[in-house]
């Protein structure tokens, strides 16, 4: 279940254009889930040490996602691409408990950038699928997303790993982008 | 109205109907002085975090879906086959033994990992690491290797990626001297529930071929032999690997790599057409040994391996092809795996 087939499925507007920008910390799953989106492979992943961008076309849709590098040295770096940013997903290790606080904090710190001001916000709790994963509403709660007043939000939990909830992720974020624009 | 209905209703995912029960026996939290392990078949390809551990021996001898080892201090740490990530974060004078598809690090000092990573290991904001090659066997390794997706082939042991770079000459990290043993680092367990696994740490008997990986090479001679997937290339993998060390203590494998060609990086690689019905049978296993003499070596082991056999093996015509052949393989599997 790849991006574009969804899209197509959903009949969204035809000359849809959209920049996604992925976030998150390292190791949370965000090039998993990029490659996921994109129909490829996910058995050989490496750790990203710049950035990866798949561009999707077809049939009217373009699709630009930017997974971006998530360690702690690298983080500063991120501000270079918000510029044009349609959708910001934001992609949490649900089981990596030690770093919900630090997750955290990068969130608010984008929040609070000028350049995503009003963007909005699909959290994937991802992997779900282990063991020691936290609930998505014990995550949202953590994070206290139910402050959030200035832009569209969704927390979705997922399993980049089985594909499991990245559909109605994706669902959402159509339906953010129609509306907004 | 019926159907708006069920689409208020909150989506049940297999998550939510799945038994969380058992989750402390996956949690190996705050040990001091202690032996604590996992048998083949208990862990079967969940996760399994470690955390707050002193001097304690840890061993999980099954395959895993991913492992965190937190705040440790002084521990011996043993993890089966990994299928996507191992994180060890904030620890000290460890001692780890894993197999994984990636490695990394974060505010580390003092951590020995004998490694066998699928990708290039990272590490960040740790000091003082060593690194060398993963080096051990017992009865089910094989299967869980498997069952985590990993091939013994593909290790990237010694190619690290550094985050926090020092200017100076002090570098993070270094590699174990290839003369030292597993064993003298992490001890194996004692006890008759041990018995049946027949666990060895030993290098003759690693299921992992021993590469010699970025340490300094002591020759400039090279060969490169690829082995098809004819059905019997992995076992003709190890046995070449097997009787060229017997044969020629002085010969190393240097790296080694498992990975599909099509037919045109076929033809780029090895500059021939002969190769690509070959290629198309599935992976291939790259072999890039070093020492002087060692493609007339190669060449005469390879001749004694196929001796009564039938199919196609790749081996290097000459040490000045050679050079060009291993660089050409070796570039294009990094590229294949985006390493």
């Amino acid at each position: 279940m790849g991006l574009l087939s969804l899209l197509r499925k959903l009949r969204s507007n035809p000359d849809l254009e959209l920049r996604i920008l992925l976030l998150g910390l390292d190791n949370a799953g965000k090039t998993t889930l990029l490659k996921v989106l994109a129909s490829e492979d996910i058995t050989h992943i490496t750790p990203t040490q710049g950035f990866n961008i798949k561009s999707v076309q077809s049939k009217g849709f373009k699709l630009n996602v930017w997974d971006i590098g998530g360690q702690r040295r690298i983080r500063p770096y991120w501000k270079n691409y918000f510029e044009n940013t349609d959708i910001l997903i934001y992609v949490i290790d649900s089981a990596d408990r030690k770093r919900f606080e630090e997750t955290g904090e990068e969130l608010t710190e984008l929040f609070d950038e000028e350049k995503l001001a009003g963007v909005p916000v699909l959290v994937f709790a991802n992997k779900q699928d282990l063991m020691n994963a936290a609930k998505s509403s014990e995550i949202a709660e953590g994070l206290n997303l139910n402050s959030i007043r200035d832009r569209a939000w969704q927390i979705q939990p997922c399993s980049a790993m089985t594909g499991e909830g990245v559909k109605e992720g994706i669902e959402w974020m159509t339906q953010a982008c129609n509306k907004k624009k | 109205m019926h159907l708006e209905e069920t689409a208020d209703e909150p989506k049940v995912y297999s998550w939510d109907k799945r038994d969380k029960s058992n989750v402390e026996d996956f949690i190996i939290d705050g040990k001091k002085g202690e032996t604590v392990s996992r048998l083949p078949g208990s862990v079967n390809g969940e996760q399994i975090v470690i955390q707050n551990c002193q001097d304690s021996n840890i061993y999980i001898f099954d395959h895993i879906a991913t492992v965190s080892v937190d705040d440790c201090i002084n521990c011996n740490i043993f993890l089966g086959p990994i299928k996507s990530s191992v994180f060890i974060r904030d620890c000290k004078q460890c001692r780890v033994a894993v197999a994984c598809q990636q490695y990394r690090t974060r505010d580390c000092f003092q951590v020995d990992s004998f490694l066998l990573c699928g990708t290039q290991p990272i590490i960040e904001s740790s000091s003082r690491m060593k690194f060398a090659c993963f080096s051990f066997n017992y009865a089910q390794l094989e299967q869980q290797f498997k069952a985590a997706s990993l091939s013994i082939f593909n290790n990237n042991w010694s190619n690290i990626h550094d985050f926090t770079p020092v200017p100076e000459e002090d570098v993070n990290f270094s590699y174990i001297p290839p003369e030292s043993k597993l064993s003298d680092f992490i001890p194996l367990p004692e006890g008759t529930e041990f018995e049946s696994l027949q666990l060895s740490s030993d290098s003759e008997s690693s299921l992992v071929p021993q590469t010699w990986g970025r340490r300094r090479k002591l020759s400039d001679e090279s060969c490169l032999v690829v082995l098809f997937n004819d059905g019997s290339g992995v076992e003709r993998a190890i046995r070449l690997i097997q009787s060229l060390k017997a044969k020629n203590p002085q010969c190393i494998l240097v790296q080694s790599k498992e990975i599909s060609m099509q037919p045109d990086d076929s033809r780029r690689v090895f500059e021939s057409e002969s190769y690509i019905t070959a290629v198309q049978r599935g992976p291939v296993i790259g072999l890039d040994f070093s020492c002087d003499g060692c493609v007339s070596l190669c060449q005469a082991a390879v001749v004694e391996l196929m001796a009564g056999a039938t199919g196609v093996v790749f081996v290097s015509q000459s040490p000045q092809m050679a050079e060009k052949q291993v660089e050409a393989f070796f570039n294009f599997a990094d590229m294949q795996m985006g390493i």
